[in-house]
């Protein structure tokens, strides 16, 4: 139950404000907003580029040109800077990523839905866990799965060092990277939703006050809340992107050849 | 008696007075980096693991900073 | 520089060299740290244990970023 201030504002907005309950009274635990959202999310997606691509033509339609763009933008200025020329195969994994997490970090921006999926630690691990999976499958693929190991795990270092270094290399490989991926994603969802929260309940909180020079402080609360909005704007786009980006360059660093 | 006590946590207070030098040393360090790629762009491909280094250097005494709060 | 791919290194360049630094310097002292721990458990030698191997990772730490990041000729 959240603490309410006076005036029966839920102020300070807390972790429990993120459990939501579910969409069916009594039933269904698992069935929130949040899975609503993650479905929608995935049906705009389809919907849009089977709609985009209905009749493709050479002189492209607006709405292809956009589709175009999107897929260009993550086929050119992530897989094939990043993977060289072998990342054209990666080209669609890594635009449907990054459409959906910009999608979901999005949510948590239009009004009336107001919280992003990401925001529950859940979302980004699976996606986290996907793109672990998928860099350690492409390195096992191509070089064999004892050579991919002894590539990822001995550093170029004397032999009297290597009993140090090598529990270091496990770990910041095979253990931080999938752990910063969900963790990097979840946590600027969650605080800025949370920040959001802080902001705008806060002016509620503050209008409830008895004094005239406390009450005008809301507006400045309020105002804040607008200005933070527009960072979290640029916050959704750019975690996608730093999201897509992390997981190409270990696409990349597993597929590198060894010197 | 005492003279002169400190309540609250020392750890803290440590970690904060050990900030400060790593946080000036991080800072001259990527100073230098761009400066020396504003006097001379195509330097930036060869300076960039001195870059690297040397914000590991410094950061690792910030890091030790911090963990010796926890351990002593 | 049209058409200069990246030389196929294991090094990733840019947005992904500043989280490799940090990851190498937070997991070194993680994980010796932790190892440094439990030698202090085992010994008893109440915290020197722990100095010495949050050291010793962050040694380790900071070779291998030169290692890695610094690709000096």
């Amino acid at each position: 139950m959240p603490i309410l201030a006076e005036g029966g504002i839920p102020f300070p907005p807390s972790v429990e404000d993120f459990y939501l309950p579910s969409l069916v009274e009594g039933a269904y635990p698992w069935l929130t907003k949040f899975t609503l959202l993650v479905w929608v999310a995935v049906a705009v997606l389809i919907i849009f580029f089977l709609w985009a691509y209905r009749n493709p033509q050479l002189v492209p339609t607006k709405r292809q040109w956009i589709a175009e763009s999107i897929y260009g933008f993550a086929r050119d200025g992530v897989a094939k800077d990043m993977i060289g020329h072998e990342g054209v195969r990666f080209a669609p994994y890594l635009t449907t990523l990054f459409c959906f997490i910009l999608l979901t970090n999005l949510f948590g921006l239009i009004p009336l839905i107001q919280v992003s999926p990401n925001s529950h630690i859940a979302f980004p691990i699976v996606l986290a866990v996907i793109s672990y999976v998928l860099f350690i499958w492409v390195g096992i693929r191509k070089h064999g799965a004892g050579k991919f190991f002894k590539n990822a795990l001995i550093p170029p270092a004397p032999w009297f060092v290597l009993p140090l270094l090598i529990p270091i290399e496990f770990f910041s490989t095979f253990i931080v990277r999938p752990v910063t991926l969900a963790l990097r994603l979840f946590a600027n969802m969650f605080a800025g939703h949370m920040i959001l929260l802080v902001f705008t309940l806060g002016g509620f909180a503050l209008l409830g006050a008895n004094s005239i020079a406390v009450k005008s402080v809301s507006v400045l609360s309020w105002g804040m809340a607008i200005a933070l909005y527009f960072l979290e704007v640029i916050v959704a786009l750019l975690q996608a992107y730093v999201f897509v980006v992390l997981t190409a360059s270990y696409v990349q660093g597993a597929l590198a050849d060894e010197h | 008696m005492d003279y002169a006590a400190v309540e609250g946590s020392l750890s803290a207070v440590g970690y904060g007075l050990a900030a400060i030098g790593p946080g000036i040393g991080v800072g001259l360090i990527f100073a230098a980096y761009i400066q020396a790629t504003a006097r001379q762009p195509e330097s930036s491909r060869l300076t960039i693991p001195y870059l690297w280094i040397g914000f590991a250097v410094v950061e690792a005494l910030a890091l030790l900073g911090i963990a010796f709060g926890f351990v002593f | 520089m049209a058409g200069d791919k990246t030389p196929p290194d294991r090094d990733p360049q840019g947005a992904g060299a500043g989280w490799t630094a940090l990851a190498y310097l937070i997991g070194g002292m993680l994980v010796w740290g932790f190892v440094g721990w439990l030698v202090d458990r085992w010994l008893h030698t109440g915290g020197i244990a722990i100095a010495v191997g949050l050291i010793a990772g962050l040694a380790g730490a900071v070779y291998l970023i030169a290692r890695r990041l610094g690709g000096m000729t």
